[in-house]
C-alpha cells in the first residue's frame, strides 16, 4: 500500500475502512494508522450521501403484481394457440362457403371458351370422350 | 461458481410457482431500490421491477449455472432498462427542480431541514452521469462487492473506481454547503 493507492481507495469508497476492498482492507487501515491521512473530504461526502433519502421496501402489492403477470405471461402463448385455432375454424367455414361458387365460375369459364372457340358446349366435347 | 438462487432458479425453469414467489420476495427490494436510486420515481420503479421479473422468468429457463451469478444479471438488466427510460426522458430540463434550499429560520425543525437535505442530495444525485450514478447506486447504497459491481456495469475494478471517485467528486462540489453543515453538526456532536 502506498500513498497513490490509499488516495484512490479513499476517494472511490469513502472514508470507511467497511466499504474499502476487502483484499486491501488490513494494509489500507496500516498505512492509515501509520501516516497523517486527512479523511475529512471523503467523511463529508460519506456524510451527504448518508442524507440521501431512504427507500422504503416495496409492499405486497407490487409482489402480487408480478405475481399476476407472471401468469398472464404463461398464459399468452396458449391465449394466442386457442386464437389461431377460432381463426382458423371460422376461416375454413368460411372459405367451405365461398368454395363451390369459385368452382361454379371456374367451370363457366371454361365453358365460355370452349363455346367460343368450337361453337359448342363444353359438355358436347366431354361426351365425345366417353 | 456458486449461486444463492441457483436452485431457485432450476425450479423456476420447471414451472414451480412458489419458486417464482419466493424469487420475488428475495430480491424485489434490491431491484426496485437500483431502478429507484436511478429513475428517482418509485412508480417508474415499479415497473422496471415488473419488467426485470418478466425477463428472469424468460432468462431462467436458459441460464446455465457456472457464470455469472443470476443476480448480476438482474441487476445488469436493471440497470438497462433505466438507461433506456432515462433516455426517453432526455428532455428533463432542471434537475434541481423541486429541490428547495434550505430555509434557514430560526425554529426549523430538525427534520425539516433533513428532508430539504434528502432532496437536495436526491437531486444532486440525479444530476450525476448515468454511470457515475449507477457505481454509487451500487457500490454505497446497495454496498455490492467492487467485482460484483464491476461486473453488473461491465467495466474493470479500475473503471469502477475511477467512476465512483468522479461521482463522489462531482457531488461534493455540487452540495459544499451541505457537506459542511452535516460536518458541522458531527463537530458539534448533534449527529452521530
Amino acid at each position: 500500500m502506498d500513498q497513490t493507492r490509499f488516495e484512490a481507495i479513499v476517494a472511490a469508497y469513502g472514508a470507511d475502512p467497511k466499504r474499502w476492498p476487502e483484499a486491501e482492507r488490513d494494509a489500507a487501515i496500516a498505512y492509515a494508522a501509520a501516516h497523517a491521512v486527512d479523511l475529512s473530504e471523503a467523511r463529508a461526502i460519506d456524510a451527504l450521501l448518508g442524507a440521501a433519502p431512504p427507500i422504503a421496501p416495496p409492499g405486497d402489492l407490487l409482489v402480487a403484481r408480478i405475481a399476476r403477470s407472471r401468469r398472464q405471461n404463461l398464459l399468452a402463448p396458449l391465449a394466442a394457440l386457442a386464437a389461431c385455432a377460432v381463426m382458423g375454424v371460422i376461416f375454413g367455414y368460411g372459405a367451405g362457403l365461398s368454395a363451390p361458387a369459385q368452382v361454379n365460375a371456374e367451370n363457366s369459364d371454361i365453358e365460355q371458351v370452349l363455346s367460343a372457340a368450337f361453337d359448342a358446349p363444353a359438355s358436347a366435347w366431354s361426351s365425345e370422350d366417353s | 461458481m456458486n449461486d444463492p438462487d441457483g436452485d431457485l432458479i432450476a425450479a423456476i425453469a420447471a414451472g414451480d410457482a412458489r419458486a417464482a414467489d419466493a424469487f420475488v420476495r428475495r430480491h424485489v427490494h434490491r431491484v426496485t431500490a437500483l431502478a429507484q436510486r436511478m429513475l428517482h420515481d418509485p412508480h417508474e420503479a415499479e415497473d422496471v421491477a415488473q419488467e426485470v421479473f418478466l425477463k428472469a422468468w424468460r432468462e431462467a429457463r436458459r441460464w446455465r449455472p457456472g457464470q455469472a451469478k443470476f443476480q448480476t444479471w438482474m441487476h445488469r438488466v436493471t440497470l438497462n432498462l433505466c438507461y433506456d427510460r432515462l433516455r426517453k426522458r432526455r428532455e428533463v430540463s432542471d434537475p434541481d427542480a423541486g429541490a428547495e434550499t434550505a430555509d434557514p429560520a430560526p425554529g426549523a425543525s430538525e427534520m425539516w431541514l433533513a428532508q430539504q437535505r434528502a432532496r437536495r442530495v436526491q437531486a444532486a444525485l440525479a444530476t450525476l452521469p448515468e454511470r457515475q450514478r449507477a457505481a454509487i447506486a451500487l457500490c454505497h447504497f446497495e454496498e455490492m462487492s467492487q467485482a460484483e459491481a464491476a461486473s453488473v456495469l461491465e467495466v474493470s475494478v479500475d473503471a469502477l473506481e475511477s467512476l465512483l471517485a468522479r461521482g463522489r467528486r462531482a457531488l461534493h462540489a455540487k452540495l459544499a454547503d451541505v457537506a459542511r453543515d452535516l460536518m458541522g453538526e458531527v463537530g458539534d456532536g448533534r449527529t452521530a
